[in-house]
């Protein structure tokens, strides 16, 4: 068995300016940051400034291309907007492929109603399957995200909120390492 | 027809690393024609490295 650390970058998937994201991104890094055995890596996509007129693999940000190769699972933090995701999340995530294949994927839906993002998670879930990722069958969910920090950014019940997120990350971290197994060991 | 009959014997050598790479998944890519291209990706279990290439 592989025992090199995990590499789970987590992705702030909106470049909506006063994004309540950008919270809820930095409380799950610091989360993912104190996971034995796993490393990671913010990526905001508002800092990867892609090009918007053209699309898909023909658009690949290197950087973020290598990123994803070498990640062997993704934490996408993202908000709802009129029950969808971003469109740049899409623009962005449609720039690889290969990258993507048979690693794990985990979603953070954000809100600012009470219902954490589940809609927009529904409507992610079928596009992340297409890129080859397999995705958990646990979620993070943010109700109310405006409220869930002080103005400084600190979220104000880390305990429930790290509590609530521990489960998220164990299974991400469980199928990230059998699926980093299978890739390397388990030919179809 | 059976996926077996598109798939390539010939181990995948890592481009990276030159170790033997894994053949783990079949997927199409409708990038490239419009019936799309079958194309087979290989992960190299040393370095980590993902290739593709098309199926035969």
């Amino acid at each position: 068995m592989n025992d090199k650390p995990l590499f789970i970058p987590v992705i702030l998937g909106t470049v909506r300016q006063g994004r309540a994201s950008e919270n809820v991104a930095k409380f799950v890094f610091e989360q993912v940051k104190r996971r034995e055995g796993v490393e990671t890596e913010f990526i905001d996509i508002r800092e990867l400034n892609f090009k918007a007129d053209d699309a898909g693999e023909q658009i690949k940000d290197q950087r973020f291309s290598a990123t994803c190769e070498r990640a062997d699972g993704l934490v996408l933090v993202v908000p709802e907007y009129n029950h969808g995701y971003p469109g740049m999340l899409k623009h962005v995530l449609d720039s690889n492929l290969k990258e993507y294949i048979h690693k794990a994927v985990g979603v953070c839906g954000v809100s600012a109603g009470g219902f954490g993002g589940v809609r927009m998670i529904q409507n992610l879930l079928p596009v992340l399957r297409e890129l080859g990722l397999v995705t958990i069958f646990w979620d993070g969910n943010f109700s109310g995200a405006q409220k869930l920090f002080d103005s400084d950014g600190k979220i104000l019940d880390e305990a429930t909120q790290a509590s609530r997120l521990d489960k998220f990350l164990g299974e991400l971290v469980w199928m990230s390492k059998v699926l980093r197994y299978g890739r390397q060991n388990i030919s179809i | 027809m059976d996926d077996k009959t598109f798939r390539s014997e010939q181990k995948m050598i890592c481009s990276v690393c030159g170790a033997q790479m894994n053949h783990h998944a079949m997927k199409i890519d409708y990038s490239l024609e419009e019936e799309g291209i079958l194309e087979e990706v290989h992960t190299c279990p040393r370095c980590g490295h993902c290739e593709l290439r098309q199926a035969h």
